[in-house]
């Protein structure tokens, strides 16, 4: 009998030590974030414990604020930007502020005439946290490292996508600095918006490789302190920083993979907030601060657009009339009313509200004209019905409800004589799939690739378009090539504005592809924390703060 | 002890076929996975265009330029270095990020084995002993319940009540030691119950064999015959189970993995096969197939301290 309660109690010993030999070493400055660490304490009621103690004094000042978002928010020396723009460590020349290009570490800018000589007057005020001051030269060694081909899971970062023909970078003087250019280029500050001008402090990277050696240092209002791989990223403020200041010390974004789990852990009280696109889906949103009243939602408009793509290969679709009739039996209220809870608007132009160039058109629902369409073209082409194949991206499917709408979809379409069956594949399926051809019609995602649309219209609807080749949209419209011709040259942005109208309208009126909804950034916070407000990437750190 | 290293050696040099064979499928898998890895690269987020040209170079840059033979053997060549390469998506090491990984997997396999083997055993044990009795029907219903629960139930069941809930552990992340418990949990339970059933009827085929009936004759109790006699003989179904379940956690437990924020091998190989990331993918297989190669010599050395005959078959042979 003894034996076996000494075995028991060595086992039970075993346990435990195992248990808490597993203990990660603690980064510095975690005091709230110690609240996970108590001996099999309760994270959440730790936290909100520390909270209410810190409280006494300056919560903001001694307690951290931890996040999550679905990825590392930390992707390391191997990539280009190191780091996610939501952690506020880096900044880039101009940041792009829901559509307009605004001033960043470039004070402002100017070019000649022709638009080959473009000017920069750069922050004199702005300083790496390492104490090394941002001026012409820091800047063009930040340049010079995107030649090393860096790559990143982010975006592409190149001299030749951020430069597009450009002979020669010079410093002016200290806060100055001047590019040429063989070719005019009319929308450089769109182009070096946010990820296609990043800044880092020449001592934390490589001069060969370009690679960043150990942490990267901006010159955001925050700085990283630590970070473990996969878990989790901590950010200090940045005490010098010349713009307004964050108002909590800390932050600790958190990695967790699993949607369900992020919003138990938001529950649990073990995270503050939710950020980046599709932490959180807006029905799991809307559902949670209903039902509990501990949590606020806060929406802001996104540059993405949920969209139908189409292969024109299809002999179908090949016919203007099938694209028309389908654009019209699209009923966008209802996919935004019913499907997304009423939260987002319906989409009829191209480009996002949130695009400058936004052009507001307005389609109409009318299932009786589709009909009629549809079967104008099927007659035509002596067939009953039209059999077709929908992809999706499965990410895309999960982080924003697009199986609903592509179930609806097929429901309405079959009235018009179109049936489909809808495909989620895995990422690289998809673009295999896109690549080969072997789909009719997507159910995509996705917004431009910098402020100016000029290359996003290129890129899908010109005839030469890469994407529009090699992911087999295979449109073609004469007016829209002869429009997107245009445009780069123009420097006059009201000329450029009126141009990008006509394109959109253009595709609007040949129904090259199916705008569904503009979508939004659903962000969900704990009222413990207040000013939680959304941003193009992931949401404003430097205005949170602890609710008093 | 000669014939005990003589039937290691022998053990070890049938492995280099199966090691050769491992590599093979690890390459090929990598290899024949739908999705250009070159495309990943240049287009992340799948809506960026690059010319022929930037797609030859980086093709060469990776390396994916030459015949896959030619591929295989520079791989192979870089693994007798200790070099799997660089992740093609996120540039980091791959033996890095192993290196870090494995000891998280590792753990959590651990846990999960503790608690299997307390829980699955001892109640295998107590069903033997108490055979046809009320606790033998509770706990053969208990282990038929955790037999038949998906694994991704049990651990939102389990985060809704002991994180939600009553806020007794956190729902994810290993910032500290108590994270390990429910994924830990969530692997064991499944396995619990086919041990606890393994457990029972292997106790019970050896309770019917003449050895077990002479210890009863001389005078043994039903519970002494089995703890003491019976259970030693009747455990090499059980180990061989305990030892597949272990390699299968070490292998990557990904879905728990991934549920519960751990960062080991399941979720980088989850993440790697989301990305396409070939030589991740590899990597993963080639270890994952090892661990299962080394479980199986170590299930071998088990099966020879445990049982007598075997032992005494190798020395015969």
């Amino acid at each position: 009998m003894r034996k076996r309660f000494l075995a028991l109690f060595l086992a039970c010993s075993a346990a435990m030590a195992f248990t808490s030999g597993c203990e990660e070493g603690s980064a510095p400055g975690q005091k709230a974030a110690r609240i996970q660490e108590d001996e099999g304490g309760s994270a959440a009621e730790s936290q909100k414990t520390s909270w209410e103690e810190e409280a006494k004094g300056n919560p903001n000042e001694e307690t951290e604020v931890v996040i999550a978002t679905y990825r590392d928010a930390v992707q390391g020396s191997g990539d280009a930007f190191y780091c996610w723009e939501g952690t506020y460590v880096w900044e880039a020349l101009t940041t792009n502020n829901g559509g307009v290009i605004e001033p960043w570490l470039a004070q402002s800018w100017e070019h000649n005439d022709a638009c080959t000589e473009w000017m920069f007057r750069l922050r004199d005020d702005a300083f790496f946290t390492d104490g090394i001051q941002f001026n012409a030269d820091t800047c063009l060694e930040n340049i010079d490292r995107w030649t090393h081909g860096i790559t990143s899971t982010y975006t592409s970062l190149s001299v030749e996508k951020s430069f597009p023909n450009l002979d020669k970078m010079e410093k002016v003087d200290e806060f100055t600095v001047k590019f040429t250019f063989t070719q005019p280029i009319t929308t450089l500050e769109y182009i070096l918006s946010d990820y296609g001008s990043p800044m880092f402090s020449p001592n934390c990277f490589d001069k060969e490789t370009g690679v960043i050696s150990d942490y990267a240092v901006g010159t955001g209002p925050y700085k990283i302190t630590d970070h473990v791989d996969a878990e989790y990223v901590l950010l200090e403020r940045n005490d010098d920083y010349y713009g307004e200041k964050g108002k909590v010390k800390y932050f600790r974004i958190r990695c967790i993979p699993d949607a369900q789990t992020r919003i138990s852990a938001l529950k649990a009280g073990e995270v503050m907030g939710l950020a980046d696109n599709g932490a959180i889906t807006m029905a799991g949103a809307k559902n949670l601060c209903d039902t509990d009243d501990n949590f606020s939602m806060d929406s802001t408009p996104s540059h993405m657009t949920e969209y139908i793509m189409f292969n024109c290969n299809n002999e179908f679709l090949a016919d203007r009339r099938m694209r028309e009739a389908l654009n019209l039996a699209t009923d966008r209220e209802s996919v935004c009313r019913v499907l997304y809870n009423g939260l987002l608007e319906p989409a009829y132009s191209f480009l996002s509200a949130q695009s400058v160039f936004h052009l507001d058109l307005q389609g109409e629902y009318d299932l009786e004209r589709a009909k009629a369409l549809a079967r104008e073209v099927l007659d035509e082409k002596g067939a009953d019905h039209a059999d077709m194949t929908m992809i999706i991206r499965s990410s895309t499917a999960s982080d924003y409800n697009c199986k609903a709408v592509a179930e609806y979809l097929k429901q309405v379409y079959q009235e018009l004589g179109v049936f489909f069956n809808i495909e989620i594949v895995d990422s690289s399926i998809y673009k295999e799939r896109q690549q080969e051809g072997s789909y009719d019609m997507t159910l995509t995602v996705f917004g431009m690739n910098n402020g100016d649309p000029a290359s996003t219209f290129k890129q899908y609807f010109a005839s030469d378009g890469n994407s529009n080749h090699s992911l087999n949209y295979n449109y073609y419209n004469e007016k829209i090539d002869e429009l997107v011709a245009k445009a780069p040259a123009l420097a006059d942005v009201e000329e450029r504005s009126r141009i990008y109208n006509e394109i959109q309208t253009v595709l609007f009126e040949d129904s090259a592809c199916i705008p569904i909804c503009y979508q939004i950034n659903v962000n969900i916070h704990n009222k413990a924390i207040e000013h939680y407000r959304g941003r193009t990437f992931g949401v404003g750190l430097p205005t949170i703060s602890w609710t008093e | 002890m000669w014939t005990f290293i003589r039937y290691i050696l022998k053990k070890i040099a049938l492995l280099v076929p199966v090691l050769v064979g491992i590599s093979v499928m690890a390459f090929a898998l990598g290899a024949m996975s739908p999705g250009d890895p070159v495309d990943q690269v240049l287009n992340p987020n799948g809506n960026e265009s690059y010319t022929r040209e930037e797609y030859d170079q980086m093709s060469a840059r990776m390396g994916l330029d030459k015949p896959v033979h030619i591929q295989y053997i520079n791989w192979l060549g870089n693994l007798s270095r200790g070099d799997l390469g660089r992740s093609f998506f996120t540039n980091k090491s791959i033996v890095e990020q192993l290196a870090r990984r494995i000891p998280i997997s590792a753990r959590l396999a651990g846990l999960s084995m503790i608690v299997t083997v307390v829980l699955g055993v001892g109640g295998g044990v107590a069903m033997a002993v108490w055979k046809d009795r009320f606790l033998d029907h509770l706990l053969g219903a208990c282990s038929a319940v955790a037999l038949s629960v998906p694994g991704f139930w049990t651990a939102i069941v389990l985060m809704g009540l002991f994180a939600e809930k009553w806020k007794l552990l956190p729902t994810s992340g290993i910032v500290s030691g108590t994270g390990y418990l429910l994924p830990a949990v969530t692997l064991a339970i499944p396995s619990t119950g086919t041990c606890a059933r393994l457990t029972r009827n292997a106790i019970l085929d050896e309770v019917g064999r003449q050895y077990v009936t002479v210890a009863v004759s001389k005078g043994l109790s039903r519970r002494q015959t089995i703890v003491f006699h019976a259970f030693g003989n009747g455990l090499i179904p059980v180990v061989t189970y305990l030892g597949t379940h272990m390699a299968g956690i070490l292998g990557g437990a990904s879905i728990v993995e991934t549920i519960f924020a751990i960062p080991g091998i399941g979720s980088y190989a989850i993440s790697a096969v989301q990305s396409k990331d070939y030589y991740v993918v590899q990597a993963y297989v080639l270890f994952s197939g090892l661990v299962y190669v080394a479980v199986n010599i170590l299930l071998d050395l088990l099966y020879m301290a445990i049982n007598p005959r075997i032992r005494r078959g190798e020395a015969g042979q």
